[in-house]
C-alpha cells in the first residue's frame, strides 16, 4: 500500500476507534492511522464489541460506519455522543438518511480519500495546545 | 100510633070460661110428622103446609103465618078462604098481629073486622084466633086461625094446638132465614167471583177404588169461565176437555191435589173450543183444586209482535252494517276473506282477489278446503302457508308471506294476516283473513339490500372505513373496516367521537381535532392524514375525506365520510427511499472495496499482465457475489452450485475433482466470502496446484454440524498429487489474507491454510447465520429511533 510520507505523523499515540464491517475497508483504515502514528482501538466489525471497548478505555475520536453486518446500527454513534466522544461517519448513506440529531457529525461518503479520512481525524483528535494559540 | 080501642072484640078472657073440647091426639101427631118432615126437607115451604093442615084438619076457614118485617106485617103464608091475600103487608100497630106481638100473648076477637077495617070481609071473619112466636126471644110473627062460621068458636084446646104449632113456624123461620143468609153469601161469592175476567174454577177429585186420582169433576165456575165452558157444574173433567192432559195440566192438577203445591204455568192451548196462551195458576182446595186461568193469549201476541219488531230493526241495522262492510270490502285493494274453520271454504271473498291470484271470485268459493289458493302459492312456500291456516284454525293469529304464481306469469309476494272468528259458545267457526300485495314492497327491499350490498362490497374491497356522524345526537355508525382502522375489533366498541379520537396517534390527535374543527367552522371538505395507534403498537397511518351538512339554521347536523388505509403506501414509499439509501451506501461500499483490492492486488508486485488478469479474476467473482446479494429475496446460493461455478471459471477437469457435502443453501454474506474464497483456492489451484500437474486431484467435503447452537458449515479443501515447490515465496497473498483474516473478520469463523508437501489443504469453519439485510424482505431496516 503506497504511503504518503510526506505527511507528519499527526496522531501521536492517539488512540483512534474503528468500527467498519467490510474487512478490507477496516484494515486500510487501520494501516493509515498507524502510519499516522496513532493507535487504532479494533477495528470492530460489529455494534456489541465497539461498545464492549467503549466500556474499558476511552478513545480520543472515532470513525465509524453506521451499517454493520446488513443493519443499520446507531448504537455506537450514541454511545459516542454520551460520552463526548468526537467521532466521524465514513458510510455510503446521504447525510438525510441519518438520523438529524447527527446532523452536525463529520461525515465521508465512501469511497472516501483515505487522506481526508485523517485529515477529518486529526481536527477530531483535537490539535496540540500550541498548535491552536498559534492559530 | 093511633091507639085503637079493640075491647069490644078482645074476648079473649072467654076461652076459658068456654068448655074445652077432647084433644085429637092423632091429628096432633100427624101434623106434627108432616110439618117435621116439610122442615128437614123444604124449610121454604114449612109456613105454608102449616096453614094448610089448619084449615085442611078443620080448625079453621082460613089459616096463616104473619112475619114481622119492620112496622110490617107479612103474610107470609095464608091458606083457606083468605089464601088471596098470601104476601099481603099490613100496617103492624093497626093489626091484630101487631097488637098480639105487643102482648107477647095469645089473642081471641070477634068480628075483627069491627075494629081493624083493613082487615079482609070476604068471607068476614067470625073469630080470630091468634097466638105469638118468637125466634131467639124476639117476637117475630103470629100464627092464626079465622073462623068464617059463627057456630065455631076456637076453645082451649085450639089454643093450645095454635101454640105447639107456632114453635114449628118459628123454627121454619129461623131455617129460612139461614137458608136466605147461605144464598145470600153464596151469591155475594159468585158475584164476586163473576166480577173476575179471569176463568175461576173448583175441581174435585174422582179416585177410583184404590183411592187413585182418575178425573175431576166441576165444583164452581165464574161467569168468565162459565161464557166458555157453559154449564159444566159436576160434569168430568176429561170428557170436556181431554187436551188438559196432553198439555200436561191433568198432571198438574194432580199433583197439587196430592202434595199441596200450588203451580203457576203458562199454557198454549189449542184444543177443545180453544186456541190461546193462559197463565194458570192452581192451588189445592180440599181434595181437589182451585183453579184461576188468565188468557193471555193477547199479551202474547203483543208480545211476540214487539219481539217481531225489534228483531226487524236489529236486523235491518245488522243489514246496513253489512252492506257498508261489504262496500268497505269491495272497495279493498287488499283481499279480506272468510273460510269455515271446518271445511275451509270461502264464505266471504271481495274482488280484490281475483286481481292477486287471477282467479275469479265466484270460481274459488266453489271448492272447499285450500286446494285451490294453494295451487297458485309457489310450491316451495306451499307447506309455511298451509302450517300458518291451520295455525288460525286451532285459534292462533298468524302473519307469514308467500309468493303467487299469477297466470300473467308474473309472480306476487304476498302477506296474509289470519286469525280465528270464535262464535257465540267461543269454538273457532271461521277464519279471517287479510291478504295484502307486498310484491312492490319486496322489490323495493330487495333491491335496497342489493344496494347495501354492492356498497358494502365496494367498501370492503376497496378497504373504505366509512363513517355517518350525527352531530346533534352524537350517534356515530362506522363501516367494519372503519373499526379495524381504528384499531378495535368490529362492533367492539360504541362507535363515538371519543372512541375515533382515542384512536388516533397521540401526537396526531391536536391536529386531527383541529383540521376537522377547521372543516365544521369553515364550511369546507375535512381532509386529513394522521396515524393511528393500535393497542398492539403498530401504527397505521389513515387519509381521511368527510363533509358536513347544515341544517336550515346553520348548525352542522350530520357528517359522512371515508377513510383509507395509507400504511402500505407510504411504508412502500419509506422503503423505497431506504432502498435507494441502501443501494447507495452499496454502491459506494462496492467501490471502496474495489479500490481496496485494486490496491491489493497490485502490491503483490506482478507484471502488468498478470494484474490486470488477477484483478479481472476477482473482479468477476465479486460481480458474481453481488447477483446473490442482490437477488431475490432470501436468494441463498448453493454452495456446490459456488464451487462448480468457479471451478468452471478456471476451465476445471471435473474428472479430477471430488465434491462430497449436503445440499447446503448459504445466506448472502457467507455466499459473497466464501465464492472469493473459492475463486482464489482455484485460481492458486489453476496455477500452481492440483490442475497445474497432471496427477494432481481436488477433493472438496463439506459437512454441517451444530456448535454453541449454531448451525455451522465445514469445508475442507483437499489437493494431493501437488509436487510442491519448496522454497516458494511464503508471503501472504491476497487469498491466503482473505482466508485467514477476512473470513474470521467478517464471517466470524475460522479460516486455515497450510501447504502440504503433495498440496494445498485449507479449512473453513462459517457460522451460517443469515445476518439481516435491508434488501432481504420484511421489516426494512430504518435509521430512526424507532428503527
Amino acid at each position: 500500500m503506497p504511503q504518503d510520507r510526506t505527511q507528519p505523523a499527526a496522531l501521536d499515540a492517539v488512540e483512534v476507534l474503528i468500527v467498519e464491517d467490510e474487512y478490507y475497508l477496516a484494515d486500510e483504515l487501520r494501516l493509515i492511522v498507524e502510519q499516522a502514528g496513532g493507535r487504532v482501538a479494533g477495528p470492530f466489525a460489529d455494534a456489541p464489541s465497539a461498545l464492549a471497548h467503549l466500556d474499558r478505555g476511552r478513545p480520543a475520536c472515532a470513525v465509524i460506519d453506521v451499517n454493520l453486518g446488513g443493519t443499520v446500527s446507531l448504537e455506537v454513534a450514541d454511545a459516542l455522543v454520551a460520552r463526548a466522544i468526537p467521532f466521524m461517519f465514513l458510510t455510503g448513506y446521504d447525510a438525510d438518511a441519518l438520523p438529524i440529531r447527527f446532523a452536525g457529525v463529520e461525515r465521508l461518503e465512501k469511497p472516501a480519500d483515505l487522506g481526508a479520512v485523517l485529515g477529518k481525524l486529526r481536527v477530531l483528535a483535537g490539535p496540540p495546545i500550541d498548535q491552536a494559540a498559534a492559530r | 100510633m093511633t091507639r085503637i080501642d079493640i075491647a069490644a072484640a078482645d074476648i079473649t078472657e072467654e076461652i076459658a070460661r068456654r068448655p074445652d073440647r077432647a084433644p085429637d091426639h092423632a091429628l096432633e101427631a100427624r101434623m106434627v110428622s108432616v110439618l117435621a118432615d116439610e122442615l128437614a126437607e123444604r124449610p121454604d115451604t114449612v109456613l105454608s103446609h102449616l096453614a094448610a093442615c089448619l084449615v085442611e084438619a078443620g080448625i079453621g076457614g082460613s089459616a096463616g103465618v104473619t112475619v114481622c118485617d119492620g112496622e110490617q106485617g107479612i103474610w107470609e103464608a095464608v091458606s083457606g078462604a083468605w089464601r088471596g091475600q098470601l104476601g099481603a103487608a099490613i100496617p103492624m100497630p093497626h093489626s091484630p098481629c101487631g097488637l098480639t106481638v105487643e102482648r107477647d100473648a095469645p089473642i081471641l076477637m070477634a068480628r075483627p073486622a069491627d075494629v081493624f077495617p083493613n082487615m079482609p070481609g070476604d068471607p068476614a071473619a067470625a073469630e080470630l084466633l091468634i097466638v105469638p112466636f118468637r125466634l131467639d126471644g124476639t117476637p117475630a110473627g103470629t100464627l092464626w086461625v079465622v073462623s068464617h062460621d059463627a057456630a065455631r068458636r076456637f076453645d082451649g084446646e085450639d089454643l093450645r094446638l095454635l101454640e105447639r104449632l107456632a114453635r114449628f113456624a118459628a123454627s121454619a123461620q129461623r131455617a129460612r132465614e139461614r137458608a136466605r143468609a147461605l144464598a145470600r153469601s153464596r151469591d155475594l161469592l159468585q158475584g164476586t167471583m163473576d166480577a173476575s175476567v179471569d176463568m175461576i174454577q173448583v175441581f174435585e177429585a174422582v179416585r177410583d177404588e184404590a183411592g187413585e186420582i182418575v178425573d175431576f169433576r166441576w165444583l164452581l165456575n165464574n161467569h168468565t169461565s162459565e161464557s166458555r165452558f157453559g154449564k159444566v157444574e159436576g160434569q168430568s173433567l176429561l170428557e170436556r176437555n181431554p187436551g188438559v192432559v196432553i198439555e200436561g195440566i191433568f198432571d198438574i192438577f194432580k199433583c197439587v191435589t196430592e202434595t199441596g203445591k200450588p203451580s203457576l204455568r203458562e199454557h198454549h192451548y189449542i184444543h177443545e173450543q180453544f186456541n190461546g196462551w193462559f197463565l194458570q195458576s192452581v192451588t189445592r182446595l180440599n181434595d181437589g183444586v182451585a183453579t184461576t186461568t188468565k188468557d193471555i193469549t193477547e199479551w202474547k201476541h203483543a208480545q211476540a209482535e214487539l219481539i217481531r219488531l225489534r228483531d226487524e230493526a236489529a236486523n235491518d241495522r245488522l243489514r246496513r252494517s253489512e252492506d257498508r262492510f261489504r262496500q268497505f270490502g269491495e272497495a279493498s285493494q287488499d283481499v279480506l276473506w272468510i273460510r269455515d274453520a271446518a271445511t275451509l271454504q270461502w264464505e266471504y271473498l271481495t274482488p280484490a282477489f281475483q286481481t292477486l291470484y287471477g282467479i275469479p271470485v265466484a270460481l274459488a268459493m266453489l271448492t272447499p278446503g285450500l286446494s285451490r289458493w294453494l295451487d297458485r302459492v309457489v310450491p316451495g312456500d306451499r307447506e309455511h302457508a298451509r302450517a300458518h291456516i291451520e295455525r288460525a284454525q286451532g285459534g292462533g293469529s298468524t302473519k307469514f308471506e308467500y309468493r303467487v304464481h299469477h297466470p300473467d306469469g308474473e309472480d306476487r309476494w304476498v302477506r296474509t294476516t289470519a286469525f280465528p272468528m270464535p262464535g257465540a259458545d267461543g269454538s273457532i267457526e271461521r277464519i279471517g283473513g287479510i291478504d295484502q300485495d307486498i310484491t312492490r314492497i319486496k322489490r323495493a327491499q330487495h333491491e335496497l339490500e342489493e344496494s347495501e350490498e354492492r356498497l358494502r362490497s365496494a367498501t370492503e374491497v376497496g378497504r373504505l372505513g366509512l363513517w355517518d356522524w350525527n352531530v346533534r345526537t352524537g350517534h356515530v355508525t362506522w363501516s367494519d373496516e372503519h373499526f379495524r382502522m381504528q384499531g378495535y375489533g368490529v362492533g367492539e366498541v360504541v362507535p363515538s367521537y371519543k372512541a375515533w379520537v382515542a384512536g388516533i396517534h397521540p401526537e396526531d390527535r391536536t391536529a386531527t381535532v383541529a383540521a376537522l374543527e377547521a372543516a365544521m367552522t369553515n364550511r369546507t371538505e375535512y381532509v386529513h392524514e394522521f396515524r393511528s395507534r393500535h393497542r398492539d403498537g403498530s401504527i397505521r397511518w389513515i387519509a381521511a375525506r368527510g363533509r358536513f351538512s347544515y341544517n336550515e339554521r346553520g348548525e352542522p347536523e350530520r357528517m359522512v365520510g371515508a377513510a383509507i388505509d395509507l400504511t402500505e403506501r407510504r411504508e412502500a414509499e419509506e422503503r423505497q427511499r431506504l432502498l435507494l439509501g441502501e443501494l447507495q451506501h452499496r454502491v459506494r461500499n462496492i467501490l471502496a472495496v474495489v479500490r481496496s483490492i485494486v490496491r491489493r492486488t497490485h502490491d503483490q508486485g506482478q507484471t502488468a499482465e498478470e494484474f490486470v488478469q488477477h484483478l479481472e479474476g476477482r473482479l468477476g467473482a465479486l460481480a458474481r457475489t453481488q447477483v446473490l446479494l442482490t437477488g431475490a429475496v432470501d436468494a441463498g446460493a448453493d454452495l456446490e452450485m459456488i464451487l462448480r461455478d468457479e471451478l468452471a471459471t478456471q476451465a476445471t477437469d471435473f474428472d479430477r475433482v471430488k465434491l462430497e457435502g449436503p445440499t447446503v443453501r448459504l445466506p448472502g454474506k457467507q455466499a459473497e466470502v466464501l465464492t472469493l474464497a473459492i475463486h482464489e483456492l482455484a485460481t492458486n489451484a489453476m496455477k500452481y496446484g492440483a490442475f497445474a500437474h497432471a496427477d494432481g486431484q481436488l477433493a472438496v467435503r463439506w459437512t454441517l454440524h451444530v456448535d454453541t447452537g449454531q448451525p455451522w458449515l465445514r469445508l475442507e479443501w483437499h489437493e494431493s498429487g501437488v509436487d510442491m515447490p519448496w522454497g516458494q515465496d511464503k508471503r501472504e497473498g491476497f487469498g491466503t489474507e482473505l482466508i485467514t483474516r477476512r473470513v474470521p473478520y467478517e464471517l466470524r469463523g475460522k479460516g486455515r491454510i497450510e501447504l502440504l508437501h503433495d498440496g494445498i489443504e485449507c479449512t473453513l469453519d462459517i457460522p451460517l447465520v443469515a445476518r439481516p439485510s435491508i434488501l432481504s424482505g420484511g421489516d426494512p431496516g430504518r435509521i430512526s429511533d424507532q428503527g
